[in-house]
């Protein structure tokens, strides 16, 4: 047992909050409007590969790699949670997919650009709803003629509008694929970015797959469906949980030190219990997330068949205790926490996103609980 | 004495439920705690009390892989001075004359004076014990609940139908297989524990033992296991609910109308 | 980072569920129906290796690191062993002989480990005053020196094994001017003229161990009973913490992992319109819940007892976490395990009834969840606050 990671960890991730930091305070990608949010995107993206952060899990299976990946992932949603979504549940996930599933020319085509943060990626998944446990792909390829003719249509696409290469989930022979369709594919139209809630800083938009002509060589698959699901899922989850993490942190940060900075009836605010408890309730909470999530990635590195339960507990009560955490944040934060664009405000809108995108915390507990029931008597 | 204990690693039924596989021919396995078998502990238990009383040895083997060399090392840590794994690919799928034979072969190569076995493990077969004894040409007593050592020669009382006692004499070496009841099984401590870890147990395959792997294992088998079923539920089967106190009530209540108990 | 156990670790954890389901399980709901001590139990954990687990073998101990003892107090726990007899265990084994043997001197250790490591003798420890709770400075017990014996004055309350301990590790102040650094530790034993313990108390949870208050009049003892020197005894009371995060808190978690065992159990057997109620996904959710609960706590606990086997000082914050998270966040899961089982829930025989009531002495106990958070916001405010 070890609960510290190695100095050579450390330094890692201490350089990776430098970068990001740094980033965040010359970009201010959390407030980006217009053309700033793609150029934010690739200007980050080059940063990061130039550190061992793109590549992580990727450079064929080094040890610890969705630990690492785990406690990187916090420090840099801490300063941007919305790029690092984009970076991670964009690009990161198409790598991955390459990695599990695609060919050796798919890989040799497309993993080089992706880790040199040279091409942004995004992954079509989502279809009517945004969890697809329950329902069949209505996105089909066909063949014709020796090519692949693709229709469908993909909500909630991350990176949708700037993303440079799009792997779309569909059905190929009545089993799962993935459609590989570059940007200005005839036939692909990425809609406008909608509003959302919260992550303003990432862009997300519909996807319109009208007989977009693939050659074989762009599919990876078909394959089994709960196989491309897991391994989909499990990544984005991942992402997810490190992503609420870093809200937890931002968003604990900010309402301490205000809550140590601010005077009322003539004393800091912590100075009152109802503040200082609730302070405490946060830190316990998040530490508890904390450690919950190191776990699960923890585990997803040595034995990953074991991982599933674990992942979906962290999913589960990082996404919760993120909403908690940044909702006392507010509440300590009073009148400054609801102006916007403060990061609790962020965090608080942003952990929405997390308890219902990757695998839902409905589905989650379906999952946690069929382990349950499983393997017990 | 010189004893060598035959155990096996088998699925901990107090914590899991056993489910069948869809496929039928096995159980599911996965995600399965293992413990040592119940009736082998008693073996090993009664083994390691005969040579505290009358000096010698106790050994402990078992054929498996590698995830089965903990239960050896429980043994040891409970007192057995010695463990050996018997592990190869081709033994696996080996059916109870498979499995008497790769023990057979170790016994040639190693001699003891007394071979124990629990009177059955998970598969309810209790056939290894018998067999190993018929190809070693030794004695055989089973659901042995009792030892009295004789110098050259044992008395043991088998446990009979309806409760009955059988005395028998028996010479050495030979081989019993062993019922629960016969004693009560020392429980393992951290020290035990700590002492097991630190020994080194061989692991022997085919070569070393001299087997020729076409006689065991799945191809060697000639019992082979068709499928496994829940049988269909049948008719007249009444539930009993409420606490202990209620069902007790209805049981009797239900005997008494049967006419089972007046 | 690395959360596995190793395979001595396992291997015992596997040992003490097996020990533990076939000769203590079995007696547990009637002394905690009835409010009695479980003599029997107590002295087979002794005879199994458990009560001096943690302590060295010269003494008749286990020499197991921490983490190898919380796995065994877990695994009581998971066993289905009520909470009032690992709370038996835990003050006796962590607050009294381990306190004898980290202070106490060669002939300490000699007269009292053996039979506390045993279960011949019963340990205690007594801390708590009916006015002096998570406000140790205001303890009022006295111990007087007075010649070659000390005499004490005062009440203890709280006092967990205080009715049928043999053995008790008493703070009082030597110099109560000094506050804090007027405490001192003294070995109190059973017997003693002076010393006397009320009825024990009738409780929520925790039944089966014995809690009353203890008087001291003039009760006089050997100078060589005092445990370390005149003054130390507010850091010794303060080192037991560092168990009390870890090892008594671990039966908890193993607790809720039975009652989480037991609800699947539960609700794959009962049906209800037709289906077990397993497959309602409302029962779904509750199982859940527990097995997050489960996980979380014993992460944060195998931490607390991960830094003391590095040998480091107690991470106060870590701890605090571990004990307020265990306390608080218990509640609602196990509450639900609870409701799962309907009306079975509610009486005796199914169990999850009584572990819900033994873990509402995890807020309280040991300090109460707003110590916790008083400890933790303290630490918080004290570190630089920049987001890095």
């Amino acid at each position: 047992m070890n609960y510290e990671f190695d100095a050579e960890a450390k330094r890692f991730f201490d350089a990776l909050s430098q970068m990001v930091h740094d980033f965040s305070l010359e970009r201010e990608p959390e407030r980006a409007l217009g053309p700033a949010l793609e150029a934010n995107l690739r200007d980050l993206l080059e940063r990061l590969a130039r550190t061992p952060y793109l590549a992580l899990g990727l450079d064929g299976g080094a040890a610890g790699a969705a630990l690492r990946a785990m406690r990187a992932g916090e420090v840099f949603a801490t300063h941007t949670p919305s790029l690092f979504l984009a970076v991670e549940t964009g690009t990161r996930r198409v790598a991955k997919l390459l990695e599990a599933f695609g060919t050796e020319g798919q890989r040799s085509a497309w993993l080089p650009r992706l880790l040199e943060g040279k091409r942004v990626g995004a992954v079509a998944l989502s279809e009517g709803a945004m969890n697809m446990e329950n329902d069949e792909f209505e996105t089909e390829g066909r063949r014709e003629k020796g090519r692949i003719v693709v229709h469908g249509i993909k909500h909630f696409v991350v990176n949708g509008p700037v993303a440079d290469l799009f792997a779309v989930a569909g059905r190929l022979d009545g089993r799962a694929a993935v459609f590989l369709l570059e940007r200005d594919t005839p036939g692909l139209v990425a809609g406008e970015r909608v509003e959302t809630l919260g992550c303003d800083g990432m862009t997300c938009s519909m996807l319109e797959l009208n007989g977009c002509v693939v050659e074989p060589d762009g599919v990876i698959g078909p394959m089994e469906r709960q196989r491309l699901l897991d391994t989909l899922l499990r990544w984005e989850d991942l992402a997810l949980v490190a992503a609420s993490l870093g809200l937890m942190h931002a968003a604990l940060e900010t309402a301490r030190t205000f809550a140590n900075l601010h005077m009322t009836g003539g004393k800091p605010l912590v100075a009152y219990q109802e503040v200082a408890f609730k302070l405490a309730e946060m830190l316990a909470g998040y530490q508890a997330a904390q450690l919950l999530a190191y776990r699960a990635a923890w585990t997803v590195d040595v034995s990953p068949r074991q991982a599933g339960v674990l992942v979906s507990c962290a999913k589960v009560f990082c996404g919760e205790t993120a909403e908690q955490v940044a909702s006392s944040a507010l509440q300590v934060l009073s009148g400054d926490g609801y102006v916007s664009g403060n990061p609790a405000e962020r965090a608080y809108r942003a952990a929405r996103y997390i308890q219902i995108a990757g695998r839902s915390s409905e589905l989650s507990r379906m999952k946690i609980a069929g382990d349950v029931l499983g393997r017990r008597r | 004495m010189d004893i060598l204990v035959c155990i096996k690693n088998v699925p901990d039924t107090s914590a899991e439920e056993i489910e069948i596989a869809d496929d039928g021919t096995d159980i599911v396995r996965d995600d399965l705690v293992y413990t040592v078998n119940e009736w082998d502990n008693y073996a090993v238990e009664e083994a390691i009390r005969i040579r505290d009383r009358v000096g010698g040895s106790v050994s402990v083997v078992t054929v498996g892989s590698e995830e089965d060399e903990e239960a050896l090392r429980r043994e040891i840590a409970m007192g057995a001075d010695a463990g050996f794994l018997l592990s190869d690919p081709a033994f696996e799928g080996s059916d109870g004359a498979g499995i008497a034979s790769i023990l057979e072969a170790f016994v040639r190569k190693h001699p003891v004076d007394l071979v124990l076995t629990g009177a059955q493990a998970d598969d309810e077969a209790g056939q290894v014990g018998g067999m190993l004894a018929a190809r070693l040409h030794l004695p055989f007593a089973s659901l042995v609940n009792r030892i009295d050592i004789r110098e050259d020669r044992l008395t043991v009382e088998r446990e009979v139908d309806g409760g009955n006692v059988e005395v028998v004499d028996i010479a050495l070496p030979c081989v019993l297989s062993i019922q629960t009841g016969i004693n009560e099984p020392r429980y393992v401590g951290i020290r035990g524990i700590r002492k097991a870890a630190a020994v080194h147990i061989p692991v022997l395959g085919a070569a070393e033992l001299e087997i020729d792997p076409a006689e065991v294992g799945r191809r060697g088998a000639r019992v082979l296991l068709e499928s496994l079923f829940v049988p269909a539920q049948g008719e007249g089967a009444v539930m009993l609910e409420g606490s202990l106190g209620q069902q007790v009530a209805q049981l009797a209540a239900a005997l008494k109308t049967q006419g089972v108990i007046r | 980072m690395d959360f596995a156990f190793t395979r001595e670790q396992t291997m015992f954890k596997k040992e003490v569920l097996r020990f533990a389901r076939k000769e203590i399980v079995p007696r547990c709901r009637e002394h905690d129906l009835k409010e009695t001590f479980d003599f029997e139990s107590f002295r087979a954990l002794g005879e199994f290796g458990l009560l001096g687990l943690h302590l060295p073998e010269a003494y008749g101990g286990g020499g197991a690191d921490v983490i190898t003892t919380v796995l065994a107090g877990e695994a009581l726990g998971e066993a289905g062993v009520d909470g009032g007899l690992t709370l038996s265990y835990g003050a006796h084994a962590f607050l009294c002989a381990d306190t004898i043997y980290v202070h106490g001197t060669a002939a300490q250790r000699e007269k009292y480990l053996p039979k506390l490591i045993s279960g011949e003798w019963i340990g205690a420890m007594a801390l708590s005053e009916p006015d002096a709770g998570s406000d140790v400075a205001s303890l009022s017990t006295t111990a007087e020196r007075k010649g070659e014996t000390y005499v004490l004055n005062g009440t203890k309350m709280w006092i967990t094994n205080g009715p049928i301990a043999d053995v008790v590790v008493v703070y009082a102040k030597t110099a109560p001017e000094l506050r804090h650094a007027g405490i001192s530790a003294f070995i109190v034993e059973q017997g003693t003229p002076g010393f006397s313990a009320g009825p024990p108390l009738v409780k929520l949870g925790v039944r089966s161990s014995q809690t009353s208050e203890l008087v001291f009049r003039n009760c006089e003892i050997p100078a060589d009973n005092l445990l370390g020197a005149e003054g130390q005894g507010f850091l010794m009371a303060l080192q037991t913490v560092e168990w009390d995060r870890c090892a008594l808190l671990a039966p908890i978690v193993g607790g809720a992992e039975y009652a989480l065992q037991k609800s699947a159990r539960y609700a794959k057997g009962r049906v209800q319109f037709g289906r077990p109620i397993a497959e309602f996904q409302a029962i779904k959710h509750k199982l859940a819940d527990l097995r997050m609960f489960v996980e979380t706590a014993r992460t944060l606990v195998y931490r607390i007892a991960w830094c003391k086997d590095q040998g480091r000082p107690l991470n106060h914050l870590e701890a605090a976490v571990a004990k307020l998270f265990v306390g608080d966040w218990s509640l609602k899961p196990l509450h639900d395990a609870m409701v799962l089982h309907g009306g079975y829930g509610f009486i005796h025989e199914f169990d999850v009834e009584r572990i819900f009531r033994d873990s509402r002495l995890a807020p309280i106990g040991g300090g109460t969840s707003e110590i916790q958070k008083k400890i933790i916001s303290k630490l918080m405010s004290s570190q630089a606050g920049t987001i890095r």
